[in-house]
């Protein structure tokens, strides 16, 4: 059973959480320059880190609010858990 | 709305809905209660004019404090009775009262709160109360809730959004009795209750 710390509500059991995928992706400013290779990127391309990623979650059972968590892929350590923007 | 007792209870055909409670085991009493009024409140608790807005319309504070609820009576010029405030989330509040006085409540509330920016939602007769209490009441809630729910973690006055044998339900201690009141969606009510009897059974 993997404990996850929501910022708001405290720590809880990893059955609450759902996942939201790797976090930091923005969407560009400009898509209509964009080339196709370059769209492509932004919507499918994924970091698959080995140790530390940076990764979206969202309280659903609980407060249902987003955060941003980063995970350790080799250990399922969690380290530092913030609220996005 | 003045039909309230023509509606029909959520549990209104669960077995021992008509008594007071049914035993569910001993030590472990299940309660389901009657219709209650729900109001979901959400607002900016950084913005000191929306929170005194509120406490002077409430006659209580909103509870800012994350997991924790306050019950206190309703101002007598409002309606009579009580008024259970839970937190849900950093800006989400959670307004329960005796039924038919959240219509007086919300109407307060969108008076006072005119022009502020706020989101008042009626979820009145979206949500059941199953009220668990006993000496094995925790016993009985530990099959199928994660949450710590030892006396030294979760006191009196606390409340928590959690999973009880999957479904989503609000769950607070008021009393140190103890005595569980779990708020939970009206279609999972019957699940939720059938669950509690049959975890009861179990111990």
């Amino acid at each position: 059973m993997l404990l996850i710390k929501c910022p708001w509500c405290g720590t809880r059991d990893e059955s609450e959480f759902s996942y939201g995928g790797e976090a930091d992706i923005a969407r560009p400013a400009t898509p209509d320059t964009l080339t196709d290779a370059e769209w492509a990127d932004y919507l499918f391309m994924r970091k698959n880190p080995r140790g530390l990623h940076r990764e979206q979650w969202v309280h659903a059972h609980g407060c249902r609010r987003w955060f941003v968590l980063e995970r350790d892929t080799v250990t399922y350590r969690f380290s530092a858990t913030r609220e996005p923007g | 709305m003045s039909e309230v007792s023509q509606k029909r209870h959520a549990l209104a055909s669960f077995p021992g809905w008509q008594g007071a409670g049914a035993q569910a085991a001993p030590g472990v009493q299940l309660e389901i209660s009657p219709y209650l009024g729900y109001l979901n409140l959400r607002g900016d608790p950084g913005d000191e004019r929306f929170l005194q807005t509120i406490h002077a319309a409430l006659g209580q504070p909103l509870p800012l404090v994350a997991n924790t609820f306050t019950k206190a009576l309703i101002p007598q010029e409002i309606a009579q009775g009580h008024l259970s405030i839970f937190w849900l989330g950093p800006d989400e509040w959670l307004l329960v009262a005796e039924p038919g006085i959240e219509k007086a409540l919300a109407g307060r509330l969108r008076e006072n709160l005119a022009g502020q920016c706020h989101s008042l939602t009626d979820l009145t007769g979206a949500q059941v109360l199953l009220r668990l209490s006993g000496d094995h009441a925790r016993d009985a809630l530990a099959e199928g809730c994660t949450l710590d729910l030892h006396p030294k973690v979760f006191k009196t006055g606390q409340c928590a959004q959690t999973t009880l044998a999957k479904a989503s339900i609000l769950i607070a201690l008021t009393d140190d009795l103890p005595v569980f009141d779990v708020i939970v969606r009206r279609s999972f009510a019957g699940y939720a209750a059938l669950w509690l009897q049959h975890s009861g059974a179990d111990l």
